[in-house]
């Protein structure tokens, strides 16, 4: 796992983002803090959930995490005060979770914190820049895959995907899953300036929309995301070129969409990012096939997978044959958690 | 906010009021309670206006120290709960007392720049002695930590636990690790016990200066709100209204911003109204579409603002402080608690006419009774003026009705297009073919008649413009003749 310091080292913003709990995620990151250790001072903060009450967030997994003197992290006020290092607070938000203000702070001694960080992609942002203006010299940021998370790793500059034998008992069922997550996470960026202008003033205030081979668009108005088909449909002129969708794209609109008309061939499909796409391989071959494209506003740079052959479950896969097998499936590097390769 | 239940989205209070944006906690409260001031605080109110008016002066003087308050302003956080938890005798935790290192930090900054910038009204207290309980090593940068200069005891603990730290970082053995880390924690706790009794110390020197903290939130909001009031009046080329004894209201060319900035949207200007009004009632006369209704909601906006400290948006404001300030119209706000707009209006007349009786204020009545049938309207609205002329509140009445008007009352009529050269409009108006025309044509300012006139027929000519169809117009100047002989 030692090359992961290598991998990120261009980077000044990195996030790592688990497929399930017990991924190995916190693994990760401690191991690259323990890596980095002496050499510069990492900025840590995580993805927050928004939305949810504070039982839910405080039921959630949270890595508490052994930190070195000098690290500057951002965390919810509560956790601030609680983490056993000795701390200094270098600013208040103002960005307020279910779980107080966040709160910037610098470790004065080595110890434990718990992190649990903004939830939207703005604050995010702001805060991994306010990190790096007190001197971090990268930003961690904890992520998670989740419909529940608004916020995405398409604001960090590098993303890990770390998955794992938590995920199933059938190691092809693992692998499958990683794959297909990659490949939806890495889909490629939108490149034509004009159409991503046109797509982000739709988004500023709707739902959905379409635009015209001229670049003009039209945005319509739906309540969500996952009742737009019928919509989506009824505006798939010849000459749209681009269809605009906010949010979480399912199976679901894809398939209504498939068996309604085939007016959505040679037209491309614009997400905000890799992670709202939660489609199955079978839909997507289909889509992709008949000639649909899938295409982001954002991209996600996934670096390289990290694996853990271990499950809480009480089994676990021969590490070398796993490794092996997701290496055949996958052209990024893939690295196992529980020791070097 | 609610005066006297004053519709204050239609009158324009609404939009002038969303314009006011303090920087601060502290001036949001106090734009949250603005208060009417009573004849019982002339004092103040006259002080409030003093105050603004140095203000804006030092503003028009000195933008760029302004710029800078407001860009402190923006810096000061809540604090007031931690304040008030001090007050309480609770222990500050480490946010909190970053947070008022970082408010003291700010007001020093802000006390400096409110001398450069000559503001005398706004008294703030140091705090530099509270800053320098939470800078103890004179670092004098903004974050916070509890330093280890706060106690010796905290001092080696925090060494201490350095050292096992670094033994954890260099050791490779799991059970040494797990050894040295049960050491760690006992330190941990060690220190956290040590920085509790800190922080217990640090919160009650600091509770010694809670008066200091509470006066300087009243004073940094005043400041903020100050600020933004100055700047409504500069934006707006408002006056500082001359508070008199004398019952006479005068208000020399008011605007009113609402309407104003519409009409500077379509590229179109303000007339400015206006208006003299003595005891008794005062009416209004004039035309459709001549703009009577604005020059009630202006004048009441006016009043209304003069009387919660604002400066008046007029070239010249005099008016006594009044007990009351209503604005009657058929609002559709009582229409909807399921009154009929007449009933609504009737409720609302009598509990003014009852207030008018007993104390000193003014009433803005637009087109009351419209709603009625006119023959009875009509004897309504003449009755209400008439009763309420001998009084010595204002009363202005805005009406379309002939014959309200008595001799001992004041008259204004909104000129209207009786200047106009008609043949001219009609020309115009068949290019253009828009109804705007005649808004062009249309003299809004209001005219002092004296002696009885009767009200303009300009909705005659202004159907006529519109192309109403000849024949009904025809009959109707011949009732309306046929009316005039009846009632001569």
């Amino acid at each position: 796992m030692s090359n992961v310091l290598k991998l990120i080292k261009p980077y000044r913003t990195i996030s790592i983002i688990g497929m399930e709990k017990n991924v190995g995620k916190t693994t990760v990151l401690n191991h690259i803090l323990n890596k980095a250790r002496g050499s510069y001072p990492l900025g840590l903060t995580s993805i927050g959930r928004d939305g949810e009450d504070i039982d839910r967030v405080t039921n959630t997994e949270k890595p508490r995490i052994y930190i070195e003197k000098g690290t500057i992290f951002a965390t919810c006020k509560e956790f601030f005060l609680k983490s056993d290092v000795t701390k200094e607070v270098l600013e208040t938000t103002g960005i307020n979770t279910p779980l107080g203000e966040i709160i910037i702070g610098r470790a004065l001694s080595d110890g434990y914190i718990e992190i649990a960080g903004p939830s939207v992609n703005s604050a995010i942002r702001w805060t991994s820049e306010r990190m790096l203006h007190y001197g971090a010299g990268k930003v961690l940021i904890d992520g998670a895959l989740s419909r529940k998370t608004m916020a995405s790793p398409s604001i960090t500059q590098a993303t890990i995907l770390s998955t794992g034998a938590a995920l199933s008992r059938d190691i092809n069922k693992v692998i499958d899953k990683t794959e297909l997550t990659l490949k939806l996470l890495s889909i490629k960026k939108e490149e034509d300036d004009k159409v991503l202008n046109s797509a982000f003033k739709i988004l500023e205030n709707f739902k959905i929309g379409v635009i015209y081979n001229d670049y003009s668009f039209k945005s319509i108005n739906v309540l969500t995301s996952l009742e737009a088909s019928k919509d989506i449909v009824e505006n798939l002129m010849d000459d749209v070129t681009h269809v605009v969708i906010k949010g979480v794209v399912t199976d679901k609109i894809l398939e209504d969409i498939i068996k309604s008309t085939d007016r959505y061939k040679g037209k491309t499909f614009l997400v905000e990012d890799g992670t709202k796409l939660f489609l199955n391989r079978e839909i997507l071959d289909v889509f992709i096939k008949s000639g649909g494209e899938i295409r982001a506003l954002m991209p996600i740079n996934v670096i390289c997978i990290t694996i853990n052959p271990k499950s809480p479950y009480g089994y676990e896969f021969d590490a070398k044959r796993f490794q092996e097998k997701m290496k055949e499936k996958i052209n990024i590097p893939v690295f196992n958690v529980l020791g070097d390769e | 906010m609610n005066f006297f239940d004053i519709d204050l989205k239609e009158i324009g209070f609404d939009y002038v009021y969303e314009q006011l944006q303090p920087k601060t906690v502290f001036g949001m409260e106090i734009k949250k309670n603005i208060k009417f001031y009573k004849k019982k605080n002339k004092k103040n109110l006259l002080q409030e206006f003093e105050e603004l008016e140095d203000i804006i002066c030092s503003i028009k003087q000195n933008r760029k120290a302004f710029d800078e308050i407001e860009h402190i302003l923006y810096k000061f956080k809540d604090i007031r709960k931690s304040i008030e938890r001090c007050k309480n005798g609770s222990v500050l935790d480490e946010v909190e007392l970053f947070e008022i290192k970082n408010f003291c930090l700010n007001l020093r900054a802000l006390k400096s720049l409110i001398s450069e910038a000559k503001i005398s009204n706004i008294i703030l207290h140091s705090l530099d002695d509270v800053y320098i309980i939470l800078d103890p090593e004179g670092k004098n940068i903004p974050t916070f930590y509890i330093y280890n200069v706060y106690s010796e005891k905290l001092n080696e603990i925090r060494n201490k636990k350095l050292e096992i730290e670094k033994k954890i970082f260099l050791e490779v053995d799991e059970k040494n690790i797990n050894r040295l880390k049960e050491q760690r924690l006992n330190l941990v706790i060690a220190e956290e016990e040590e920085e509790l009794k800190i922080k217990k110390e640090l919160s009650k020197k600091i509770s010694k200066y809670v008066n200091a903290f509470e006066e300087n939130f009243r004073g940094i909001g005043k400041l903020d709100f100050l600020i933004e009031k100055a700047k409504l009046a500069i934006k707006y080329n408002a006056t500082k209204p001359i508070i008199i004894d004398d019952l006479k209201v005068n208000l020399i060319n008011q605007i009113n911003p609402y309407v104003l900035d519409i009409l500077k949207e379509k590229g179109k200007s303000f007339t400015p109204i206006t208006i003299e009004m003595f005891k008794g009632t005062t009416v209004i006369t004039g035309a459709n579409m001549g703009g009577k209704s604005i020059s009630l909601k202006t004048t009441t906006l006016n009043l209304l603002l003069g009387h919660l400290g604002f400066f008046v948006f007029a070239e010249y404001a005099a008016f006594p402080i009044l007990d009351f300030i209503y604005f009657i119209s058929d609002d559709l706000q009582s229409v909807s608690r399921g009154l009929s707009t007449f009933g609504a209006e009737i409720i609302k007349l009598n509990e003014v006419i009852s207030r008018i009786k007993k104390e000193f204020g003014f009433a803005a009545l637009d087109e009351v009774a419209r709603g009625t049938n006119p023959k009875e309207g009509h004897a309504i609205v003449r009755a209400v003026c008439q009763y309420l002329n001998s009084f010595s509140s204002f009363v202005l009445v805005s009406t379309h009705y002939d014959g309200v008007v008595d001799k001992n009352m004041n008259h204004y009529q909104v000129v209207g297009l009786k200047n106009v050269d008609l043949d001219n409009l009609k020309k115009d108006l068949a290019i253009k073919n828009s109804i705007e025309v005649i808004q062009e044509y249309m003299d809004y300012s209001l005219e002092r008649i004296e002696g009885i006139r009767e009200v303009p027929k300009d909705a005659l000519n202004i159907s006529k413009l519109l192309n109403f169809d000849e024949e009904v117009i025809k009959i109707a100047e011949n009732i309306l003749k046929e009316g005039d002989r009846n009632e001569k």
